[in-house]
């Protein structure tokens, strides 16, 4: 059987300091991905992850015996996004809003449906990009990174029924975001621009 | 049910977590509450946008800075026990290094390979990205030049381990595989990167072309691409990427295709692979 998170981060904090590898396998694209979608930002993410990693093996003497290695992980996830976004007063932007590449989309009619889909994706990531931090992080942790609620409410120091409202307001949000961007004629004109 | 319990309720519904009795009363409702089932429908397209995401995967350059922190850290450990407060040589590190964990070393050249790459690119990107606060800078910064000044060594260390024809050995066996787990491929992107011997260059990219529907063949033939300096290794190289129309490769090839010191037919070849490559096709 494999060894359990846990298990390895005991070892690393034991001296076994190469089963850090093994975490960063299992978990390095996850916590990517988490970053990616607060930030819209890929390498600033890649950055955002290794200082992750790198806090883990430097503080790999504070982890503790009845420890949670995922909580952990994305306590020093927040930490870091924290600090981010406090020294670089950069607002998260969507992926597909920086380059423009929107402009030129209406141009292939025969790939209608797949621009059909593009368009959603931006405008979800634009949707999610509108919302206040706290709220993005919650969708963004338990809807794409599939944290459960109990996970979640350890990472947010509350109960689970709390969180559960809070994932309900958070998701009704993105909605009403994604729907009036829909029903906007065009994505630039929504506001929230860099 | 009433309204204020379906409310209460949507997300659950939606991921099927309700009980089969909650659920069938669920939907009752929705037959007869048309407020409801237009609340439902939305957040059930707003949620199903959410899962349709498409997935976010980092570039290589991330391991690759991973495994050099950490190879960084095992290493410091190793000599921190051997002899503490001593100050081993340059060799005396290497030997550590190897003699430990012989595996680790070609994932870390891996790694060297991919963080030349990375530092190349962002030594001449325009505007690099601002890393968050100072601290986070600093750390950064600290690993990176832990990491340039170890490449050198690494390299040389790698040439040398064994004979010529060992390593062609080593490269042939892995030609007649069917099926080679991550830390071989690893290796023949290493051995692809580092050997001094073109022949066991060519030996590898052979090995790997049975490989390139994985990621990481194809990631290590990009990066060894641009520090390649045979024109015959180059040639292959870029078959190699045509071939799997591996459509990032298109800035390195249209910097080989630029560059006036490269050979006149590497630089033809990467000319044509770039138009195979390219998801549009070109107009003249
Ligand atoms: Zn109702």
């Amino acid at each position: 059987m494999e060894p359990s998170d846990h298990a390895l981060m005991l070892a690393v904090r034991d001296g076994d300091t190469l089963r850090l590898g093994d975490l960063f396998e299992r978990h390095h694209r996850a916590l990517y991905a988490f970053f990616v979608r607060i930030t819209g930002h890929a390498s600033s993410s890649e950055d955002l992850v290794q200082v992750v990693f790198y806090r883990i093996l430097k503080y790999r003497h504070t982890y503790r015996d009845e420890g949670s290695f995922t909580t952990w992980m994305y306590h020093l996830a927040r930490k870091a996004l924290a600090d981010h976004f406090r020294k670089s007063a950069r607002a998260p932007v969507s992926l597909d809003d920086a380059d423009g590449a929107h402009e030129a989309r209406d141009q292939a009619p025969h790939a209608a449906h797949q621009a059909e889909r593009n368009d959603e994706i931006a405008l979800l990531r634009a949707a999610l990009a509108g919302m206040p931090g706290e709220q993005r992080e919650l969708i963004v942790l338990y809807r794409l990174q599939h944290l459960s609620l109990e996970e979640l409410a350890r990472i947010h120091a509350c109960s689970v029924g709390t969180l559960k409202v809070r994932i309900h307001r958070a998701i009704r949000v993105l909605r009403d975001h994604f729907f009036k961007l829909q029903a906007s004629p065009r994505l630039s004109g929504s506001g929230g621009r860099d | 049910m009433n309204c204020q319990r379906v409310q209460d309720s949507l997300l659950d519904r939606l991921d099927e977590t309700l009980s089969s009795a909650d659920a069938t009363a669920f939907d009752l409702h929705l037959q007869t509450c048309e407020a409801c089932r237009l609340d439902y429908a939305s957040l059930a397209r707003t949620v199903g946008a959410l899962d349709g995401l498409p997935p976010e995967e980092p570039g290589p350059r991330l391991r690759a800075q991973f495994l050099a922190m950490l190879d960084d850290e095992v290493r410091r450990e190793t000599v921190a026990k051997r002899a503490p407060g001593l100050r081993t040589s340059g060799r005396g590190l290497i030997a550590d290094l190897f003699g430990v964990r012989p595996a680790f070393q070609v994932g870390f050249a891996f790694a060297m390979l991919a963080l030349g790459a990375f530092l190349g690119a962002r030594f001449f990107a325009p505007k690099p990205p601002a890393a968050g606060d100072a601290t986070t800078h600093r750390e950064l910064a600290d690993l990176r030049s832990k990491v340039d000044s170890m490449s050198q060594l690494v390299a040389y260390a790698l040439a040398r381990q064994q004979p010529d024809n060992a390593r062609l050995r080593a490269v042939a066996d892995d030609l007649q595989q069917g099926h080679l787990d991550s830390k071989k491929l690893n290796q023949l992107v290493g051995a692809l990167a580092f050997d001094p011997s073109v022949n066991v260059r060519l030996s590898a990219l052979q090995a790997l072309y049975a490989h390139a529907d994985q990621p990481i063949a194809r990631e290590g033939v990009l990066a060894a691409l641009p520090r390649e300096r045979s024109p015959l290794v180059q040639l292959a190289m870029i078959d190699f990427l045509a071939a799997v129309h591996d459509h990032k490769a298109g800035p390195a090839l249209r910097s080989l295709v630029q560059d006036s010191t490269a050979d006149k037919n590497v630089r033809a070849a990467a000319g044509v692979a770039l138009a195979r490559i390219s998801p549009f096709p070109y107009r003249s």
